[in-house]
């Protein structure tokens, strides 16, 4: 398990997350954004945790072969194929945002927009923090990485979050919790699966394009002529 | 046993489980019926080693993970079997956390998490268990549950202990001290830290807990801080390192240890040479009164606890409306307000004849958890309704109150022992309020005797001399100050008063107030029940605090009133009502109060919502649709019209009506991302539509009833997820099924215009700025 203490809000990734065009921002405004980015760095103890897994990709599914599971569905499967070991993660920024949260939406709906935009911000960074220490750490022995693939994209099914779960002992070492249907408290958390590949046969396909994206349909950030970046 | 009167439990069963081959990612509950000879072989090793409990292999052997149909029974059957074959002292039925965050933070309710713990408890009594171990714990209200579970199905003793990280607070925020507090009060037989950190790391905590707790503090460190950086986990502290450690904290009063992850035979073999070498130690406990909640301990060491009296209903249209609508948004709001104004703890009080007072006090007490990290004080008369609180209330609460009427004594002190918490006795019997300071003394010390019969310990006694009118009956103020510098004198408790009562029928009420308030401070009283938002009662507080010696070097007075000038001259801000549009746009919340006032000085109220703050509003909200302003601005205005609108209602009589019509919002079961049906909700109510928010995860059947039961005419229900989605459809059906009469939009990040046709909505809500134009088109404005 890691703490990152060293990430702080992307102030305009935080915007980007609220759909913001290039309005004209008010000095009222202005601090405002400060003061809510301040608050979540303040409140934020952003950990992750990841393991590495050997694979064999089946027919419909993925076998990891140190672990009692199988990945199921055909895109973690494609996500997967060629790999030959794949990154299992869990990060989360932990109970006092949440927390804090929950108190933003009855004190003032502003503030909390702008305190949650900074918590999907840095739970990316810190996501991405992650994923750099695997990527590094592959590196040295021999693999290269793609990129995160997390269970509810596309047909990788949500009901293997437990498993995930399991896999990183993310509830004893991150306070992660699950809800009935899957999703998981503290919301500001991320599970996800990367896959390893011997830099002497496979290159890792590139992020797909935004059309083949599972999130297309829906996507607010494309909605508003956005783009994730990836 | 070890001997000497200490306890030794086992290490490790997952490391050394791994080390005989178990994969990960499964079950390892489920080898009690695959291969219950590994898992006796792991026993058997720590049998060898000395260990007197053997700790059942069963921690996540509950309903939640191995599913409903009967396997709980069997699985932990088959672990006590096999801990017992393996030739175990004793054996330990293991009760770990459920995986699932306790509502309001998450979805699981408290009665749920109840019974999932119950049957692991039925479980292990029935197969013979000789005691049970509730361990690993971040939340304390899962450990509460837990610990009522097996108390209240069982009589094995019960040890409970909680895991900390580095920073000293579990994932949830508590700290050593404040779980120390709790479960010892409630009645656990031992408490304490298991896993966390290495044995050094937790040694500070440990020492917390032994200052704090009513029981005997139970240690299980990890063998040290995991260490992955090899790709693989690793423990680092040796068998001697650690038994070292534990040594040092067996001197220091912990009488029952044992190891967790990483921890092997050979660790818990030299912890108990160890035990063998010395004898106990009792450790230095401080006593005296302790109130908390889950992030909070507030400590009474004889220094003044302000207790915050906003949320009663008595004299309040606002809460009454709130507790009769199930609406507690204002409450929640009033709770945060006083913690910022400085109070301690709160009073929380919903009687109202109307309601359901048991119902809705529960539910109340776990909403205003979730926004306020404050100790909480439940406050009624009824039995049912204050067992029903302090059962689901995270932390050690006060029970406010009992009285020295025979069958009030018999009704509340067997809730406030069994819940560990403290109690207010007031100063009256069946021959009501005695008028001197001698008699309801005499009073005090009944009380406190029968409560210290009851088991419930002095420190957790406060005495509530009462204060009457002065107005009415002059001589009797200051007999209730005699009466409190008797109790605390005599008594030696801890003493509140509900200063307000002093002033009623009195012009300028908060200047008797605060001359009574510092009287009675003089006189003793620790605990007053006050409006913290009242600046004089606060400087009265703050003053006597350097005055008593409570405030250090006067360091906190200095910090909050340097710099402070000593004139009242406040500089009044004007605003014209023809700038309500521009002070909408531009958000500048404190000039919309005085420009709505003045605007009311001459318009009707209804004039100034259709005339003045809907045009704003809809100004603010073509903006948003041209990409002029983004959604903080919309929200921003938004919340300017707010406080524009109420305004207007504090201004009108409660007979007029002001709702365009009643809108149900909910966001559905499953989902719990609720923001943007928040923000839908704070455009809506602007437009002078009255909300009906259910809240998240709100399952079909409460959508339909309420619906019905308040005849709603529109209802907007988001997800977020895809997978949550379809609960919309369901929700759809269900609402067609009941026959209700309402239209229904839905929004959400997933959602787009087909498929919100497609599951049955008569309207697709893109954003917040459309939900208020289909609004407008079904109330047919």
């Amino acid at each position: 398990m890691r703490d990152i203490n060293n990430i702080a809000v992307d102030k305009d990734e935080m915007l980007r997350y609220l759909g913001y065009g290039g309005q004209e921002i008010t000095q009222q405004m202005d601090s405002e954004i400060n003061l809510q980015a301040t608050r979540c760095q303040e409140l934020a103890h952003p950990k992750y945790v990841y393991n590495l897994y050997r694979i064999e990709v089946l027919e419909d599914a993925v076998e990891l072969r140190d672990a009692k599971i199988r990945f199921r569905g055909g895109d973690i499967r494609g996500h997967l194929s060629g790999a030959s070991e794949c990154a299992v993660m869990a990060v989360t920024l932990g109970m006092d945002v949440e927390r804090e949260l929950l108190r933003l939406e009855f004190r003032s709906m502003t503030q909390a927009l702008f305190f949650n935009a900074a918590c999907t911000a840095l739970i990316e960074s810190a996501a991405d923090a992650c994923e750099e220490d695997i990527r590094t750490k592959a590196k040295e022995r021999g693999f290269h990485i793609n990129f995160r693939y997390s269970p509810g994209y596309g047909d990788f099914p949500l009901e293997q979050q437990p498993e995930l779960l399991a896999l990183t002992d993310a509830g004893r070492k991150l306070g992660i919790t699950l809800t009935d249907g899957g999703l998981m408290v503290p919301r500001k958390s991320v599970t996800a699966v990367i896959g390893l590949f011997h830099q002497d046969f496979n290159e890792p396909k590139p992020m797909p394009a935004c059309e083949n994206c599972p999130r297309y349909v829906g996507c607010e950030l494309r909605k508003t002529g956005g783009h994730c970046g990836r | 046993m070890a001997g000497n009167g200490f306890l030794l439990f086992d290490g490790a069963m997952g490391t050394q489980l791994q080390a005989r081959g178990l994969k990960p990612g499964g079950l390892p509950e489920l080898l009690n019926l695959t291969d219950p000879d590994i898992v006796c072989e792991v026993h058997r090793e720590y049998v060898k080693a000395g260990a007197d409990i053997i700790t059942a292999n069963t921690f996540g052997a509950n309903r939640s993970k191995l599913g409903p149909d009967g396997k709980v029974s069997q699985v932990i059957s088959a672990g006590v079997r096999i801990a017992r074959a393996a030739g175990a002292p004793k054996v330990a039925l293991d009760i770990g956390p459920i995986g699932a965050m306790l509502a309001p933070m998450g979805t699981m309710s408290f009665s749920e998490a109840y019974d999932i713990f119950k049957e692991m408890v039925e479980a292990g009594r029935d197969a013979g268990a000789d005691l049970a171990i509730i361990e690993t714990m971040s939340d304390l209200l899962e450990a509460k549950a837990a610990l009522l579970a097996a108390r209240e199905n069982s009589s094995m003793p019960v040890f409970v202990t909680m895991t900390f990280a580095q920073d000293g607070r579990t994932f949830l925020g508590t700290d050593p001290m404040t779980a120390a507090v709790t479960l010892s009060s409630m009645g656990a037989d031992a408490v304490g830290i298991n896993c966390s950190l290495g044995p050094d790391e937790i040694e500070p905590m440990v020492y917390e807990m032994l200052k704090w707790s009513r029981v005997p503090v139970i240690v299980q460190p990890n063998a040290g801080l995991p260490d992955a950086s090899s790709g693989e986990t690793r423990y680092n502290v040796t068998p001697e390192q650690f038994a070292a450690s534990i040594g040092r904290m067996l001197d220091k009063g912990v009488t029952i240890a044992g190891g967790c992850c990483g921890t092997t035979p050979e660790h818990i073999a030299l912890v108990r040479r160890e035990m063998e070498n010395r004898n106990t130690v009792t450790p230095e406990r401080k006593i005296c009164s302790v109130i908390t909640s889950g992030q909070r301990a507030l400590v009474l060491d004889g220094g003044i606890g302000v207790i915050g009296e906003r949320i009663n209903p008595t004299g309040k249209k606002k809460i009454k409306d709130a507790l009769r609508n199930n609406n507690f948004d204002y409450i929640l709001n009033e709770a945060i307000s006083q913690g910022e104004a400085g109070a301690d703890l709160l009073d929380v009080n919903a009687g109202l004849p109307e309601i359901d007072e048991a119902g809705v006090l529960e539910k109340l007490v776990q909403d205003i958890q979730a926004v306020s990290p404050l100790p909480l004080q439940i406050d009624s008369s009824d039995p049912e309704a204050i067992e029903r609180a302090v059962r689901v209330y995270c932390g050690k609460p006060i029970v406010n109150s009992v009285n020295g009427k025979e069958e009030s004594l018999n009704a509340i002190l067997p809730i406030v022992w069994k819940y560990g918490a403290a109690v207010v006795g007031l100063t009256l019997d069946e021959n009501g309020i005695p008028e001197t300071a001698r008699e309801r003394l005499e009073i005090a010390r009944r009380i406190v005797a029968r409560a210290e019969e009851f088991g419930i310990p002095r420190e957790d006694i406060f005495i509530d001399c009462l204060v009457l009118t002065v107005s009415t009956n002059q001589k009797l103020a200051m007999e209730t100050l005699k009466a409190v510098s008797l109790v605390r004198r005599e008594l030696g408790v801890n003493t509140v008063l509900g200063v307000s009562n002093v002033s009623f029928g009195l012009p300028a009420r908060e200047i008797i107030n605060s001359t009574f308030l510092a009287a009675a401070f003089g006189a003793g009283l620790t605990l007053p029940i006050l409006n913290p938002m009242s600046k004089s009662y606060m400087d009265v507080v703050a003053s006597f605090k350097v005055l008593s010696g409570e405030d250090i070097g006067s360091e906190r007075f200095i910090a909050s009133y340097s710099g402070v000038e000593q004139n009242n001259s406040v500089q009044s801000i004007t605003a014209s009502p023809d700038d309500i549009p521009a002070i909408v746009l531009s958000g500048r919340k404190m000039l919309i109060e005085d420009a709505v006032r003045r605007a009311l000085a001459d318009e009707s109220p209804m004039d100034v919502i259709n005339n003045r703050l809907i045009p704003a509003i809809n100004e603010a909200g073509d903006k948003f649709e041209r990409g002029e302003f983004f959604l903080p601005q919309l929200m921003s205005s938004a919340e300017t019209v707010k406080l524009g609108f109420d305004v207007i209602k504090d201004a009108v009589p409660p007979d007029v009506v002001l709702s365009k019509g009643k809108i149900l919002l909910a966001t559905v079961k499953g989902d719990i991302h609720d923001i943007g049906k928040n923000i839908v909700k704070m455009l809506l109510s602007n437009y002078g539509y009255e909300i009906v928010d259910l809240g998240r995860d709100v399952p079909p059947d409460v959508i339909v009833q309420e619906t019905l039961r308040q005849n709603i005419k529109l209802v907007g229900l988001s997800a977020l997820m895809t997978t949550t989605v379809k609960s919309i459809g369901e929700t759809v059906s269900a609402l067609k099924a009941a026959g209700a009469e309402c239209k229904v939009m839905a929004g959400g990040a997933v959602l787009n215009e087909e498929y919100a046709k497609m599951v049955g909505a008569d309207y697709y809500a893109k954003d917040a700025a459309e939900s208020a134009r289909i609004a407008g088109e079904v109330f047919g404005q």
